[in-house]
């Protein structure tokens, strides 16, 4: 039985392996050219080399910082929207409107907006990913915020709950599943918009950087490095963030 | 000064407005409760027994008439008043101790002391031991219970049960009928006033049935049970009764579903 289940989470690896084994083909047999697209083991090779280089790390740290501070300012402003409007239909007709009207701008269609006031800074990166991470935050906290059913909310009249403590007993955990799903597609959403901004603000530094420059310099190796570590580490927030769902939505399970 | 726990149900009337129609639910309703009475409503489904109750809870607020708990006038829900809803509504985020306590959170009791409360609530539904358990990995009869001590907890003078034994099997459903007896007797000022639809039940638990007919719901009968407890449910007297009671519906005891003894 678990002998099973360890097989079938292997499941996952077999595109991957297999795609492996179709660019390796490819590769050997010169099919296609190396600097378009590189054997394997030069990419192996140059990965270890920038490993023992070291400036991976710092490139690597960089856009992690960036995507922490901005997927957090994202999250806090689309919590507390989402929230708002959520609790009150009052501020849901003030804000709702603007806030879907708004978000059908494309995400990138910021870029010019944000350079022009706050100019190539660290800032403008910012606020360019806290605003991807801020819509889906604010429409899943305000879609949880309505999952209270009518016959929880009569239990909380017959306790004679007050306001505060209808939100925290029964609203906010409520919405807690919605909540957490709305974090997770912030986090990817802000880790794939920190390459955007440092492809787009042009500046130094970071995982974006790396590849741009990399692309400049016809690095194809490098390149593939970049993309498959952004997808790595996407994986693995990913993965995290599942972990802390099933942790912290432990009631949903039945036996 | 009325007792503590006493009903007064005078000339209640109770309509719902659907799409622009005003349909009559209850009329002409009169029921005196005393303190630590046990009764029952039994009627045919749709006859009001749920909007009845609610109004007595103070989750409907339109009415004609009056509803007086010890004298005074129901005005929205209030903690002198349990509640056992039909489905059991604890909340599948909390624990059954977080459930069950859940009536203590605005007083100032101090933790301790709530703890302690809520510990001798789940003893007296048979919950020890279930204090970490969520809801979903409670079975039905379970539930029923912990919902049960979650309404005692602050200690109301009346306890309001929506047919809170109707969705368990027959033998889980004898079983906490003996148990609602016990706690109403530890209980001994409490108030009880439960829906069903099991006349069995009705006979075994209530000092007085309150038999309902529907459209418009009005009181039909009102029965008192004289018979001495506890209560033998293959006695001459008891079958008797329950024979007069399924009489007022027009069924005989043959054709009803009766448990065997
Ligand atoms: N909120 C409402 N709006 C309109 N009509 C309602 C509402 N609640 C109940 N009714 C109607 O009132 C009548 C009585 O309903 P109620 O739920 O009190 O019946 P009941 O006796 O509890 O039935 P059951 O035994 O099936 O639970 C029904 O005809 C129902 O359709
Ligand atoms: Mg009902």
């Amino acid at each position: 039985m678990d002998v099973n289940k360890e097989v079938l989470k292997l499941r996952g690896l077999v595109v991957p392996l297999a795609l492996l084994a179709v660019w390796w083909i490819i590769t050997k047999n010169e099919w296609v050219s190396a600097v378009f697209l590189p054997l394997p083991e030069t990419v192996a090779a140059t990965f270890v080399k920038l490993f023992l280089k070291g400036k991976i790390f710092v490139d690597l740290n960089e856009s992690i910082t960036k995507v922490a501070k901005g997927f957090l300012v994202g999250i806090t402003a689309g919590f507390l929207l989402g929230t708002a409007m959520g609790l009150s239909s009052t501020l849901e007709k003030l804000f709702g409107p603007l806030f879907n009207a708004v978000r059908q701008v494309p995400i990138l269609g910021w870029i010019p907006v944000l350079i022009l006031i706050f100019g190539l800074t660290e800032l403008a990166k910012i606020i360019f990913i806290a605003l991807g991470a801020f819509y889906p935050m604010t429409l899943n906290t305000f879609d949880g915020c309505r999952q209270l059913k009518k016959e929880y909310l009569e239990v909380a009249r017959v306790f004679e709950f007050n306001k505060p403590r209808l939100l925290w007993r029964f609203i906010l955990p409520s919405a807690l599943p919605s909540i957490l799903s709305g974090i997770r597609v912030s986090m990817s959403e802000a880790w794939m918009l920190v390459i955007g901004a440092e492809i787009f603000f042009k500046t130094r530094g970071g995982l974006g950087d790396m590849m741009w420059e990399a692309k400049t310099r016809v690095q194809m190796d490098i390149v593939f490095i970049t993309i498959l570590i952004i997808g790595l580490i996407g994986f693995i927030l990913n993965y995290v963030m599942k972990i802390l769902e099933n942790r912290l939505l432990r009631w949903r399970i039945s036996n | 000064m009325t007792q503590r726990g006493t009903l007064d149900i005078v000339n209640l009337k109770k309509t719902f407005n659907v799409n622009g129609n005003t349909t009559p639910v209850l009329e002409n309703i009169n029921l005196k409760v005393k303190q630590g009475e046990f009764v029952s409503i039994i009627g045919p489904s749709g006859c009001g027994k749920t909007t009845l109750l609610r109004l007595v809870i103070g989750l409907e607020n339109s009415y004609e008439g009056q509803i007086l708990l010890d004298g005074k006038r129901i005005n929205g829900p209030g903690l002198d008043r349990g509640v056992v809803f039909q489905d059991h509504r604890l909340l599948p985020w909390l624990t059954v101790e977080r459930n069950v306590g859940l009536g203590l959170e605005g007083k100032r009791n101090g933790k301790v002391v709530n703890k302690e409360i809520v510990q001798a609530h789940l003893k007296l539904v048979g919950l020890q031991g279930f204090e970490k358990v969520y809801p979903a990995q409670l079975s039905g009869g379970m539930a029923q219970r912990a919902a049960i001590a979650r309404a005692l907890v602050n200690q109301p003078e009346l306890l309001l049960l929506d047919e809170p034994l109707g969705a368990l099997d027959a033998l889980t459903r004898m079983y906490m009928q003996l148990e609602l007896e016990k706690i109403w007797k530890r209980e001994a000022q409490v108030t009880m006033i439960m829906i069903t639809h099991d006349v069995e039940e009705a006979v075994y638990l209530s000092d007085k049935v309150v038999i309902m007919s529907s459209r418009p719901g009005t009181i039909k009968k009102i029965i008192p049970v004289e018979l001495p407890r506890p209560r033998d449910r293959a006695s001459y007297d008891f079958m008797k009764l329950k024979e007069e009671i399924l009489e007022e519906f027009q069924l005989h005891a043959e054709n009803v579903f009766s448990y065997a003894i």
